[in-house]
């Protein structure tokens, strides 16, 4: 789980998170300002990351499913919340791409649930 | 010169009363006698207002307009009329807030107000009469239902007879002395036309038949020539349509449906759209409700304001309602031919087939993932903090 080698914004993000992260411990008086920015830098930063697994996830599961349907993630633990369409052929593949995803992040929770028949 | 009077009453010890006499001007031009009898018509739509004054001083009343709430509210107090017709969607002030206000106050409040809207929902007629209007008028309606409406409450009922001026005294009725004969056998005008029909005889002749038999005679043979129904059974067709939604098309005789309909008419109350005919004889109307939920991109032009649909129905003349038919919505009422409608049914079925065509062996999973956000946080900071050393 990081940044992908290469990532121009991330790299750049980093940068400033570091940046200010020094600033706030080397500096003696209000760190009040900094503070705030700092905050706002890492959500930014877990946004971003947050992005680019759902991309890569989904683009993994495209190849195995029919449609699929992104809705909007329930607290701020959940990253994803999709639906898919899958045909019956299928089934089997889908099951084990999703395993495969699973195994691969390891510090993600993947709820998987179904099949529902969709007629 | 305002022709008044100051007189003085003193005692002494107890005190003084000054009394100043001044003859009201106003009251006295208001309460002059009126040959007719005078509707106040607010509606902000210039052409609509325009349509029924025209047809209500053809049909003898003195018709006094006003653009919107306020204007109405100056021109209640102004004119004295004898019947307010209220559009209920109005700018400035709208139609409930100007009612409530004539309600409230004493100059106006006899007045009877009624609520002439295009609004069909039935919370709407709930809230009009919340807000002390008398009576509900749907738009669109045929400038003669409105003209019997007004005539039936400014008769008023024969318990309970409304304020009259002596224009609305001055007003032409069917017949004479037919309320105290009615109100003498206990025969209620609303509730018993078959009764009232009796009374004055199958075959008599009502006042205003001679003109309206020699207006359709003149009419009929051009409307045959064309095919088209007459006029009465269109408009129950279309009143039809905004009483009862209904996904079916009913056919029915058109010599028995126009019966029904005067049972109809008979048996609804006083508070409720007037002019409503039960003949269903070509009725064609959809849920597009449910349709939407299968069909988004169905081709139908909604027409989704009060304003759009009020604009839509003064368009249409006779001869465009021949060929329409009135489908009412949840959220307004659109004017489609019979052949869209059969068009959107098919366009329908087909668009329904084609999603259970996708649907069908396909199954369907869901998938939420998580994270631990605090974790995730310190992998950032840690990350940061490698980078930077």
């Amino acid at each position: 789980m990081g940044s992908r080698p290469g990532d121009p914004r991330g790299r750049d993000e980093d940068e400033d998170i570091s940046r200010l992260k020094k600033e706030i411990s080397g500096q003696k008086g209000p760190t009040y300002f900094a503070r705030m920015q700092y905050g706002r830098l890492i959500d930014s930063a877990l946004q971003s990351r947050s992005e680019r697994y759902v991309a890569d996830i989904l683009d993994q599961l495209r190849d195995v499913s029919v449609a699929s349907r992104i809705n909007k993630p329930i607290g701020d633990k959940m990253i994803m919340n999709a639906a898919f369409l899958i045909s019956r052929d299928q089934e089997t593949a889908f099951d084990a791409k999703v395993k495969s995803i699973a195994g691969r992040f390891d510090k993600l929770t993947f709820k998987y649930t179904g099949p529902v028949a969709a007629v | 010169m305002l022709d008044g009077r100051i007189s003085v009453q003193s005692q002494v010890g107890k005190g003084s009363t000054f009394t100043l006499t001044l003859a009201d001007q106003r009251t006295e031009m208001n309460t002059k006698p009126r040959i007719v009898p005078r509707v106040l018509l607010v509606d902000d739509y210039p052409d609509a207002r325009e349509m029924y004054a025209e047809y209500l001083e053809f049909s003898g009343f003195d018709v006094v307009e006003a653009g919107n709430g306020m204007e109405a509210l100056q021109r209640a107090v102004d004119t004295a009329p004898d019947i307010i017709l209220m559009d209920l969607s109005l700018p400035v002030m709208d139609g409930w807030e100007a009612t409530r206000r004539l309600k409230a106050d004493q100059r106006t409040a006899s007045i009877p107000v009624v609520a002439l809207t295009g609004h069909a929902l039935a919370g709407i007629s709930e809230g009009a009469k919340k807000a002390g209007c008398d009576a509900f008028v749907t738009k669109p309606c045929l400038p003669e239902d409105l003209v019997q409406e007004i005539r039936k409450i400014l008769d008023g009922p024969s318990s309970s007879p409304p304020r009259r001026s002596a224009g609305a005294a001055n007003m032409p009725r069917p017949s004479a002395s037919a309320p105290q004969a009615r109100a003498s056998r206990g025969v209620d005008r609303r509730v018993a036309p078959k009764a009232r029909r009796e009374e004055r005889g199958a075959d008599a002749p009502r006042e205003g038949d001679a003109r309206r038999t020699a207006r359709r005679a003149r009419r009929a043979p051009a409307r045959a020539a064309r095919g088209e129904p007459r006029r009465a059974a269109i408009r129950a067709d279309r009143c039809t349509a905004a009483a009862a939604p209904r996904v079916d098309r009913q056919a029915a005789p058109a010599a028995a449906s126009m019966s029904t309909a005067s049972s109809s008419r008979a048996t609804r109350s006083r508070f409720g759209p007037i002019g409503i005919g039960a003949d269903p004889s070509d009725v064609y109307t959809v849920h597009y409700k449910n349709l939407a939920a299968v069909v988004s991109d169905a081709p139908l032009e909604v027409l989704d304001s009060t304003r759009e649909n009020v604009l839509a129905h003064e368009r249409v003349n006779e001869t465009v309602m021949r060929e329409h038919t009135v489908i009412p919505m949840s959220f307004g009422t659109i004017f489609k031919t019979r052949e869209d409608i059969v068009e959107l049914l098919r366009s329908a079925a087909e668009a329904f087939g084609d999603v259970l065509n996708k649907m069908q062996n396909k199954l369907e999973f869901g998938l939420k993932v998580l994270w631990d956000r605090d974790q995730a946080i310190r992998e950032v900071e840690t990350r940061t903090r490698t980078s930077a050393g």
